[in-house]
């Protein structure tokens, strides 16, 4: 599933350490996300949109196989 | 029963405690532990093994104990859920891996003739267990799902 976190991150100024922290992941997760090559839990995805102040869905993008 | 810590040094406890019974009965000086030749090799062994896990846990303890910051992230990367995730799918593959090893050597020590049927037996009683927690576990995460 592709996302716009590392878009979000930079906007925010923020880096992989500084946003796992506050989502209380590893930074490895952060940067697997960032890579599409993991998809979060509901719940991480509610956590993530939350410290950016949008929806999961302004988050996540959900296409179509 | 015993806290934290108190585990920690029994372990360490107990593997010293192997190690110099093993160490005595090597040396010939306690006959009893001498019932199986090997018995005191395993006893240093597994004794070296539960020393060294006691004593590298008391190290952490006393390390995280000092450093609340290491600690937090000793926590998080315990419970951080790709970690998990990527634990759950490699002790996945691990299993389907040792059913087909397993289960190989299994059917190659049935045809060795002068093969015990106790230990036959008791290493199919194994396999047959390690199915059946599978299938329990999933039987259960079912019903809890």
């Amino acid at each position: 599933m592709k996302n716009r976190l590392e878009e979000l991150r930079k906007a925010k100024g923020l880096r992989q350490e500084e946003l796992a922290d506050i989502l209380e992941v590893s930074r490895q997760t952060i940067g697997s996300l960032e890579n599409g090559r993991y998809n979060p839990s509901i719940t991480l995805a509610f956590k993530i949109a939350k410290v950016f102040n949008l929806s999961i869905e302004e988050v996540f993008i959900y296409e179509e196989e | 029963m015993f806290s934290k810590k108190g585990s920690h040094v029994l372990i360490l406890g107990v593997g010293l405690l192997l190690v110099l019974l093993g160490i005595l009965a090597l040396k010939g000086s306690l006959p009893v532990f001498t019932v199986s030749p090997v018995l005191p090799y395993l006893m240093v062994g597994l004794g070296a093994g539960l020393f060294g896990t006691g004593f590298g846990s008391l190290v952490r303890r006393e390390i995280l104990q000092h450093d609340p910051a290491l600690a937090r992230r000793e926590r998080i990367e315990a419970g951080d859920e790709r970690n998990q995730s990527l634990l759950a799918l490699a002790k996945a593959k691990a299993y389907d891996v040792f059913i087909y090893a397993f289960g190989a050597i299994l059917l190659a020590l049935a045809i060795v003739p002068e093969m015990n049927m106790a230990v036959l037996l008791a290493l199919v009683l194994v396999y047959v267990m390690v199915v059946g927690m599978m299938l329990f576990t999933f039987a259960r995460l079912q019903r809890k799902s």
